[in-house]
């Protein structure tokens, strides 16, 4: 009987880009140890067997845990759409790419474009994500739903043409954050960097921490209290298992008015 | 077959099929939650004038509430879809979008969907918000107040309309009293609401009437002061008041559990406490498919 969950440990480090999309839960998970160690992976320019690079053991039901990895391991769970996959370890660009109903936990930190184009399912980081987190992909579609943690340091245009979903920076991010968004919701905490919400139409980014000023594009609303919070806090809690308090009270500014837009950017009000 | 020397009549409750539906209503206080509650459920008795019937199924602690405030869960009842449509959208945009820190969202699943913030939106004039988190979509409408936060839509079901059971009692006081032990015994129930006023009834109604223009008329088999004058009264002649308690709910159980409630607390006391028997109000079995027989509403 094939196992239900699959542990992928590297025998090294690898030294040159992995193209790890075709390790999915919901491909893994119950199939036999012959048929997953023969799936070719992109090694460099060469094709790899996957029992080449890693060494393969039973793992936890519906669960795919990658160990030993680093940067330049890209695509993982490009699309996956069930089951649970845990990166102990960095991962390179492009993880939860269209992801669309899995569970992704990376113990680490991510390149670029995590979660870009996600549909659905939730994605956990403990360390930083570099840029474009939860950004549409050049002509490609917008993120679209799912929620999204990254403990660390988020880098530059988060949330760029993110249109639903709910993307959560537990250690600030940089600047551009929720850049030309249609819809969605960042939240930050931490610094947040230059140019907030630059050219969004709609869509809400609050920052718990940062700026007290706001962009001169956007109107400033005043301090009121937020009912749909409470929503978004339960969403997060029961989704996700993500335990966030939220103030009620936030200052509102509204914009990006150099795109006539109607998003609005959310801030502590002190 | 008697309860503490209170008959139960061979008789039964003859029910419809109705189209129903639950939304749940939140608000910063028990003040305004009651208020809310009780306008949009207001003039929500029959189907034969107000189009919809409607109640308070259960007050709701704030832990059951998606916004974590006090809450409070609504049935709404009618014949078709098209009137439940219109008359939820009027009652949610007349009672609870212009009552003070309220917030109404679904109460119930269903492939069939009703618009709440689908419809009412639109007052924002272009200045609302939506918000999706998982499946369900709400609206953010700008208000004078704040934000009104209304769900998208929320599940139509098919319910039933129309248990009921009479007390039959030595003169008013009795009745009265009896109907508010069953009330109080039925409220909080899971499923049904009474949609009279205080969960009680007094004017039972026939189908049909010696005028033309009327479809309902007084029920005169069951009125005291008709006694002597038709012949096919169903009072003997120590009852002098009866009252009646109607009950919809989203299943057959639901009303089966809230009639048997509701007719022991009735008859608690016997016959020293002035109730003769209790009866329930049919047509014969002709025009509702459901049919709680008293005796087997006891018995289950």
């Amino acid at each position: 009987m094939s196992p239900d969950g699959w542990i992928l440990r590297f025998r090294e480090p690898p030294a040159v880009t992995v193209d790890a999309s075709p390790l999915l839960p919901e491909r893994l998970c119950g199939t036999g140890e012959r048929e997953v160690a023969a799936i070719p992976l992109q090694y460099g320019r060469a094709r790899v067997a996957l029992g080449d690079l890693c060494v393969l053991s039973v793992g936890p039901p519906q669960t795919l845990v990658i160990e030993g990895s680093n940067h330049k391991v890209r695509g993982i769970g490009r699309k996956a759409s069930r089951g649970t996959l845990i990166v102990d370890g960095d991962a390179g660009d492009l993880v939860g790419e269209g992801l669309c109903g899995a569970r992704i936990e990376v113990r680490g930190s991510v390149g670029d474009r995590l979660a870009s184009g996600m549909q659905a399912g939730v994605i956990e980081v403990s360390g930083a994500a570099g840029d474009f987190a939860c950004a549409a992909l050049p002509g490609g579609e917008s993120t679209a739903g799912g929620i999204v943690r990254i403990g660390g340091r988020t880098g530059a245009r988060a949330g760029d043409r993110m249109r639903r979903g709910v993307l959560v920076c537990e250690g600030g991010a940089g600047a551009l954050t929720g850049a030309f968004m249609l819809g969605g919701t960042i939240v930050v905490r931490g610094d947040l960097g230059r140019d907030p919400g630059f050219a969004m139409r709609r869509g809400s980014l609050i920052a718990l921490d940062a700026p007290t000023e706001a962009p001169a594009t956007f109107r400033d609303d005043g301090a009121h209290e937020f009912l749909w919070l409470a929503l978004l806090e339960r969403h997060l809690r029961e989704t996700a298992g993500l335990d966030l308090c939220l103030p009620r009270r936030l200052r509102r500014f509204s914009g990006c008015a150099s795109v006539g837009g109607r998003g609005e950017l959310l801030f502590v009000s002190h | 077959m008697d309860i503490d020397g209170v008959e139960i009549r061979d008789s039964f409750a003859e029910a419809f099929p109705m189209r129903a539906t639950r939304i749940l209503v939140t608000a910063p206080d028990r003040g305004w939650l009651e208020a809310a509650a009780r306008t949009a459920t207001g003039f929500a008795t029959s189907v034969i004038a107000c189009g919809v019937e409607a109640g308070i199924e259960r007050w709701l602690d704030p832990a059951d509430t998606p916004d974590g405030r006090p809450g409070v869960a609504l049935l709404f009842f009618a014949t078709s879809r098209r009137t439940l449509e219109s008359q939820l959208v009027a009652r949610v945009g007349q009672c609870i979008l212009t009552c003070p820190g309220t917030a109404c969202y679904a109460g119930i699943d269903g492939s069939e969907r009703l618009p709440l913030g689908r419809s009412l939106r639109f007052f924002g004039d272009g200045h609302q918000i939506a918000k999706r988190f998982g499946e369900r979509r709400f609206w953010r409408i700008p208000v004078m107040e704040g934000e009104f936060l209304c769900e998208h839509d929320t599940g139509l079901v098919t319910g039933i309309g129309g248990g009921n059971f009479l007390i039959l009692a030595r003169d008013f006081p009795a009745a009265s009293a009896a109907a508010r032990r069953a009330v109080a015994a039925m409220e909080g129930l899971a499923g049904i609401v009474l949609p009279f006023p205080g969960g009680v009834v007094r004017s039972g109604s026939k189908v049909g009437s010696r005028y033309a223009k009327l479809s309902a008329s007084t029920n005169d088999a069951y009125c005291p002061t008709l006694r002597g004058r038709v012949e096919h009264s169903a009072l003997p002649p120590e009852v002098g008041c009866v009252l009646e308690i109607v009950i919809d709910g989203l299943s057959a159980d639901a009303i089966v559990a809230g009639m048997r409630a509701g007719i022991v607390a009735a008859c608690a006391g016997g016959r020293a406490n002035g109730v003769r028997a209790i009866d329930a109000g049919n047509y014969g079995g002709r025009l509702g498919p459901h049919h709680f027989r008293l005796r087997e509403v006891l018995a289950a």
